[in-house]
């Protein structure tokens, strides 16, 4: 700005154009060369607090995205879901018209309400006992207005990727995302099913919801199985269902009764060749209400031979017959007895709520003799009696004393007792040999 | 409060305090300040941090103008009659206050980096405040002078300095990794915003200087002025360069290419007050007085230390330059403000040395509210004292005819 010789000098428009071409040329350079991170500078400094917060509300922001997500996926899949109103449980859209949800209690009410996503409709428990971890229902309301959610193995599915439990809840969906482990055998009552094992804690509240992965497959039920709460797949969700529909399944959850042919032993000591045996009998359900006892052996209903499992059809039957009463013809010992066995309600009378309002839990009163050990190998281990089991009757008497009930145990013994015991709300009666 | 309401306060209150100030004789600029101290957030609130955020364009404008009137200093004539004297003082009484601030930080046991950042800021002078005192005073004269090529030359060695000791630090902790690419990165911005700037500076003088011979009306003179002033700056922002030493080119450019100049500097000094009240009270406001209580020992001396380095300095550099008296003896008062460039640097400080940044700001800010309420006050009154005011120019004009001995004798 300076350069030149005076004012003159400096006003000379050679001299200018230089400087002008100088000043472009320092600008256009420099910018060229100015190093990268001068360039990206901020203008305005953030301070270094906020800086260092930024990582860690970009990845909150993240997780929050992620939460969005899984939400908007478990609402896509709430119509696969329902609530069952009068138990308080969540449950599943199995098929078309029939929803499974996990057991509730001892028994399982025989109608209950269904609020589905299409409004509430009724159904009617064909699948429940005891003896199985999931009740199934028939909701032929729901039929063609509720699209089940589609099936897939859970073997399919890879370790690690993420899968989706959703329920319904008390007021609305709940959902949590885990990641899946992979799948495990495990005892469940009498069976073994296949555990879908995922990083989602199961809280009972969850039971009766679903395992869905990211495309909405439904992967597992979430059920109890000896007192835990864990999902099992699909495919033994399946076979337990193909169990709770067979007749004899079916007899179990309707009357609390099993029965089965004599085996040779048996027929020997009894010295009968026909009939079934009552071999179990549950509290709380019709069959043992109706003085119907562990040993007896059923030779008629409504005087036709009893021969087969099958031929005692009549008493699964959801709908009701034309009588009252069935007549059970039975062979106690030597004695014959005859029972009547309700054919109508029997689902209402035995459903009547215990009164409430005392705010006490009462527990049974104590019968027969608690076994507390026994011993590896013994006669009564063959004959699978556990510690814990009550012994009631022997040979259809209740013993006197517990020396009786030693003298009848002995392994020394030669000959074969028939024994009763009760055991967790079931009675059931073993041949000792 | 919104920001076109506490524009208006701030305006009718700086006019008030700037009356109220008068008749203490302290400069208008220290009740601006005043004023807006009172205003900002530190003491009543009325203006908000939000207001001056929003407002501070305005005063990135009025800035830019200071500055671009402060450059009209380096006129060829002028500057070639005083530049080398202005160069060598400048530089006198920078490396004593920085040295002095510098020497006694380390004496008080401050890390060497910290000593030298705050040394590199001493040297600055606030142009706003002390160009503001010599308007309002109305001075003239060798003093005058040589106080506004000192104001535009040290805080060009101010950026210097700080851009060196910035490298020095770079250098020593390694932080760019190899010796070289840190050395370009740590040198390169001190370059950048020097020659960038006054290339940027000179470019718009040119544009300005060749449009205003074809601008005749004093309206459309202000137009092409503030269009210039505010391309300027905001194109300094986005280039990264300095818009203070744009300004400064622009200035410098338009008084050494145009005949017009005296007619755009008028224009301008009938204008742009309601800019420099803005630009002051937004200054008080941010000034947070309950820092000076904080600032401890390592304030007051940076303080003492710099007002001692640009006394002495300054006195004895002119002494031995051989300057005009008035200059040897007043000069130094006149250098005591400090605000936009050393507040400025703190920020940049802010963000590059995170370790060092706490002190350096206490220190700074803290010692900013006592040299801008104090600079302009003494260097109203050196000028006064100096006899370069218009009414010490009066008063001189009329004693010699009282006693019948002819006027003229300070003219220079």
């Amino acid at each position: 700005m300076t350069a030149g010789g005076g004012p003159d000098d400096s006003r000379n428009p050679r001299y200018i154009l230089i400087l002008a071409i100088a000043a472009g040329l320092i600008l256009s350079i420099g910018w060229v060369l100015k190093p990268a991170e001068l360039v990206s500078e901020p203008v305005t400094a953030a301070s270094q607090q906020e800086l260092s917060r930024l990582p860690a509300l970009t990845q909150r922001r993240d997780l929050e995205e992620m939460a969005e997500f899984f939400g908007g996926l478990a609402a896509d899949l709430a119509s696969g879901l329902v609530r069952l109103r009068s138990v308080g449980r969540s449950g599943v859209v199995w098929s078309a018209d029939r929803v499974v949800t996990a057991r509730v209690a001892w028994r399982f009410p025989a109608a209950v309400t269904v609020a589905a996503s299409e409004g509430d409709v009724g159904a009617y428990t064909n699948v429940a006992g005891p003896h199985l971890p999931l009740a199934g229902m028939r909701t032929p309301q729901l039929t063609g207005r509720v699209p089940p959610p589609r099936r897939r193995s859970a073997d399919e599915v890879e370790t690690g990727r993420w899968v989706l439990a959703v329920w319904q809840a008390e007021t609305q969906l709940a959902f949590a995302p885990g990641t899946a482990l992979g799948t495990a055998e495990r005892p469940c009552g009498q069976r073994r099913v296949e555990e879908f094992v995922t990083t989602i804690p199961i809280r009972p509240t969850m039971l009766g919801g679903g395992v869905f992965d990211l495309d909405g497959n439904l992967l597992a039920v979430l059920l109890q199985c000896d007192g835990n709460d864990i999902a099992i797949t699909v495919s033994s969700v399946g076979e337990l269902l193909a169990e709770g529909e067979t007749h004899d399944s079916r007899l179990r959850a309707r009357w609390g009764l099993r029965v089965d042919r004599l085996n040779p032993a048996e027929s020997f000591h009894f010295g009968l060749s026909g009939g079934l045996m009552v071999r179990e009998l549950w509290d709380r359900y019709p069959a043992a209400a109706t003085g119907l006892r562990p040993g007896d052996i059923l030779v008629s209903l409504d005087g036709a031979p009893l021969d087969t499992v099958e031929s005692l059809r009549m008493l699964a039957g959801d709908e009701a017959p034309n009588q009252e009463t069935f007549w059970l013809e039975a062979r106690r010992g030597v004695e014959t007895v005859s029972i009547a066995l309700p054919a109508r309600n029997i689902d209402a009378r035995l459903d009547a709520p215990s009164p409430i309002g005392t705010g006490l839990v009462w527990e049974q009163p104590a019968v027969g003799y608690l076994i507390a050990s026994v011993e590896v190998g013994s006669r009564a281990a063959e004959a699978g009696i556990l510690p814990g089991d009550r012994l009631i009757r022997v040979d259809h008497a209740e013993p006197a004393s517990l020396d009786e009930v030693r003298a009848v145990l002995a392994d020394d013994r030669s000959e074969p007792a028939f024994i009763e015991l009760a055991r967790d709300g079931r009675t059931r009666g073993v041949l000792l040999q | 409060m919104d920001e076109l309401t506490s524009l208006g306060l701030i305006l009718l209150l700086a006019l008030l305090a700037g009356h109220l100030v008068r008749y203490a004789r302290v400069p208008e600029v220290t009740g601006y300040i005043l004023a807006g101290v009172a205003l900002g957030p530190s003491v009543l609130g009325w203006v908000s941090y939000e207001n001056l955020a929003a407002l501070q364009v305005l005063s990135e404008v009025a800035l830019g103008l200071i500055l671009f009137s402060v450059g009209s200093v380096f006129e060829f004539s002028l500057f070639r009659r005083i530049g080398r004297n202005v160069l060598y003082l400048t530089l006198i009484e920078s490396a004593l206050a920085g040295s002095l601030v510098t020497g006694g930080m380390l004496l008080l046991g401050q890390p060497w980096q910290i000593a030298g950042l705050l040394g590199a800021i001493a040297i600055a002078t606030a142009p706003a405040s002390t160009l503001m005192v010599i308007r309002e005073v109305d001075s003239e004269g060798p003093l005058t002078d040589t106080l506004l090529g000192i104001i535009a030359v040290n805080n060009l060695f101010c950026i210097t300095a700080y851009s060196l000791v910035a490298a020095l630090i770079d250098l020593t902790t390694g932080l760019g990794g190899a010796f070289l690419p840190t050395l370009y990165r740590s040198v390169f911005p001190l370059v950048w915003q020097l020659f960038g700037s006054a290339a940027l500076g000179f470019l718009v003088g040119l544009m300005l200087a060749g449009w205003s011979r074809q601008v005749r009306e004093t309206g459309e003179m202000l137009i092409l002025l503030a269009g210039s002033i505010l391309f300027c700056v905001g194109l300094s922002r986005a280039l990264d360069l300095s818009p203070l030493v744009a300004s400064l080119a622009v200035g410098a450019t338009m008084v050494n290419l145009t005949t017009e100049n005296r007619r755009l500097f008028a224009a301008l000094a009938d204008s742009d007050p309601p800019f420099y009240a803005i630009f002051f009270v937004i200054a008080g406001a941010d000034l947070d007085v309950a820092l000076v209580q904080t600032m401890g020992s390592a304030g007051l001396l940076y303080i003492g230390a710099r007002a001692l380095g640009k006394l002495v300095g300054a006195r004895f550099g002119a002494q031995w330059l051989g300057m005009h008296p008035g200059v040897c003896r007043y000069l130094g008062l006149a250098l005591m403000a400090q605000a936009g460039l050393a507040v400025g640097l703190t920020l940049a400080i802010d963000d590059r040395y995170v370790a060092f940044a706490p002190q350096v700001s206490t220190i700074v800010l803290a010692s900013v509210v006592v040299n801008e309420m104090v600079g302009p006050i003494t260097a109203r009154f050196a000028l006064v004292q100096s006899g370069e005011s218009a009414a010490s120019r009066a008063r001189a004009h009329a004693a010699p005819r009282r006693q019948g001995v002819g006027a003229g004798g300070l003219e220079t």
